[in-house]
């Protein structure tokens, strides 16, 4: 952004709407002690502000405020269809933040909500005692950062540590916290465990330089994951979404090779991938929100209302990365969404 | 068009004034005065009429999403530290009847003071003990921004209310309500034309020509509403990605209209080499 253009604009949470019945939630206070010079403005329900009509999606990207809310239920929403379970029957998300302080452009977070502020859900304690509530019937596993990116919003809200904490004593329980963060400090502090899954996603540099704004080089995220190996932890490497750029088999292959002969083959618990998917509303809307977008207005095909590449380029695309990942891991190790040959 | 409500005809002056506005003659509904920039409406006192007005005005005038309408004007304040002639940006508006509240956007940096402000059915005079109020009150603002947010993202619209009193309105004359106006209006002027004339990097990806294009190609082809929907988002497509728009269609410009039938085949062989290069 020209720095004419960010002078006109408040900066990020200069001002935070806060639930009335939150006020005195110690996770409120604590995100408050963050922002000393931001206004507080009390809401009745964090739609008053989050859902009004006609928002400024653009904009407010730019100078996005923190609306902290009480989750209600249910706390726990059904996987979607164009997310990779893994084989697992009882996969669940949950989202105690919508929106994310990244900004990808292939994102569908435009597509699902109408505004680009940012919302916690303080009452995490809520989510978890109905998550434990579920153990007690069955396992599940469960995806704890699919509304956002909770490692970027960790120093804020140390809602990982909670998550870590709870894992940590409920083996049924399998979480999934998939990120591009370089912050590690609440991972760092406590042993690794079997039943959560670290899962970064990596994109060639001319990809997330193009694409993925405000995140970390894929560098930085090569470096944290190292990090974490070190310290005991498996990880699972997601390259996904796969994007159809003009050098998109050069880029790729060069990103794969980097990566994996960067981190030891033994560290890595698994590699998922898929190609470029968004349901249908969620892209109309994404495409308004993005009209000079060259990823988003690609002639996309229409296959059971989700939109994606035309079934033999994604094939192609697959098949190649795949092919060079197999070069490093075994094929057991590959999870692919969609078709594979 | 940067659009402005007010209530009172005294709130109006130094707008008048300062702007350089002449009245709109040819309007007799509300009083409206304007310049090329600005557009000034009366709207009379009260959250209906304040509605009516803006609607009024943002239905006639609202060329481009790039305008802007602000509710100015004076309000009443329980917080006495605060003195009499202080402009106050709203972020928060409540209806006092409906208990109903609107937020404007707080994008924009400003030089303000912040405030939430309650918008009464009738004059506010005196606190009895069962009011609490330490914020701002007016007559406008919800039925304002209720209406003005039909038209328009809540970061084009913005109210700001200069102090006039402590809930004792009584005592203000029109004369101070315009001086009060008067002082504050360098800044507001100043930043509401520095901020409304923003478009934030979003040009049309179009030019003017490439649109005429687009429908003489479409025109030649005889092509049905969805595919020219399906021709302008393949062209847009098409340019992002570096292509040349006038290459792609160079072909079809000159032509004779062809029949239907021909015009899908033809159609068939600018998506195809729109998707495979
Ligand atoms: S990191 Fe994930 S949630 Fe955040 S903007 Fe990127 S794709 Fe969206």
């Amino acid at each position: 952004m020209p720095i004419s253009e960010k002078r006109l604009l408040t900066p990020k949470f200069s001002h935070i709407y806060i639930e009335e019945t939150v006020l005195e939630h110690p996770v409120s206070s604590s995100i408050i002690r963050h922002f000393p010079d931001s206004n507080i403005i009390t809401i009745r329900h964090y739609k008053d502000v989050f859902n009004r009509r006609k928002q400024n999606f653009h904009l407010q990207k730019r100078s996005p405020k923190l609306i902290l809310a009480t989750a209600k239920p249910p706390f726990l929403y059904r996987g979607a269809e164009v997310c990779e379970n893994f084989g697992h029957g009882s996969f669940h998300c949950t989202s105690s933040i919508l929106n994310c302080l990244f900004d990808c452009e292939y994102c569908y977070l435009p597509g699902r909500y109408t505004s680009a502020n940012l919302v916690i859900f303080v009452n995490i304690e809520d989510i978890l005692s109905h998550v434990q509530h579920l153990l007690r019937i069955s396992s599940l596993y469960l995806c704890v950062s699919y509304d956002t990116d909770l490692l970027a919003l960790d120093r804020l809200t140390s809602f990982l540590a909670r998550w870590l904490e709870f894992a940590a004593v409920n083996p049924d329980l399998l979480l999934e916290i998939r990120t591009k963060s370089g912050n590690t400090a609440s991972i760092l502090t406590r042993p690794p465990l079997d039943n959560c899954i670290l899962a970064w996603t990596l994109s060639p540099d001319q990809v997330i330089k193009k694409y993925e704004k405000k995140t970390p080089s894929l560098d930085t995220r090569l470096r944290t994951i190292s990090k974490l190996m070190e310290h005991g932890w498996k990880i699972r490497l997601c390259f996904d979404p796969i994007l159809r750029t003009p050098s998109w088999k050069k880029d790729y292959i060069n990103c794969i090779h980097y990566t994996l002969s960067m981190l030891p083959a033994r560290s890595i618990r698994d590699v998922s991938l898929g190609c470029f998917r968004m349901g249908k509303d969620y892209l109309k809307r994404a495409r308004i929100i993005r009209p000079d977008s060259d990823l988003l207005w690609y002639p996309f095909k229409l296959e059971n209302g989700v939109y994606t590449y035309p079934e033999c380029t994604r094939r192609e695309m697959l098949n190649t990365v795949s092919r060079e990942i197999s070069r490093f891991l075994p094929r057991e190790k590959i999870y692919c969404m969609g078709d594979f040959t | 068009m940067i659009l402005v409500t007010v209530a009172m005809q005294c709130e109006a002056k130094p707008f008048i004034r300062h702007l350089g506005l002449k009245k709109v003659h040819d309007i007799n509904v509300f009083p409206v005065y304007a310049n090329e920039r600005w557009k000034l409406i009366v709207s009379g006192v009260g959250k209906i009429r304040s509605a009516a007005a803006a609607t009024f005005l943002l239905t006639r005038d609202l060329g481009n999403s790039h305008g802007f309408v602000l509710n100015a004007g004076v309000c009443g304040s329980g917080d006495t530290k605060t003195p009499a002639g202080t402009p106050i940006l709203i972020n928060k508006i409540t209806d006092h009847d409906t208990g109903r509240s609107y937020f404007p956007d707080m994008v924009w940096a400003h030089p303000f003071a912040e405030g939430s402000l309650e918008t009464w059915s009738r004059v506010l005079k005196v606190i009895g003990s069962s009011h609490q109020i330490d914020h701002l009150v007016d007559m406008e603002a919800s039925g304002f921004f209720e209406a003005a947010s039909r038209f328009l993202t809540p970061d084009r619209i913005a109210v700001i209310k200069v102090i006039s009193d402590h809930f004792d309105s009584s005592r203000v004359t029109a004369g101070e309500v315009s001086m009060l106006i008067e002082r504050c209006l360098p800044p507001v002027a100043g930043w509401v034309e520095s901020i409304s004339g923003s478009t934030f990097g979003k040009r049309p990806v179009f030019r003017r020509s490439e649109e005429q294009y687009m429908l003489k190609v479409s025109n030649n082809l005889r092509l049905t509403c969805t595919m020219v929907l399906e021709l302008k988002s393949l062209a847009r497509y098409h340019k992002l990605s570096g292509g040349n728009l006038e290459d792609l269609l160079a072909p079809y410009i000159s032509m004779e209209p062809v029949s239907r039938k021909e015009g899908k085949i033809r159609f068939a062989h600018i998506r195809k080499k729109v998707v495979n290069p």
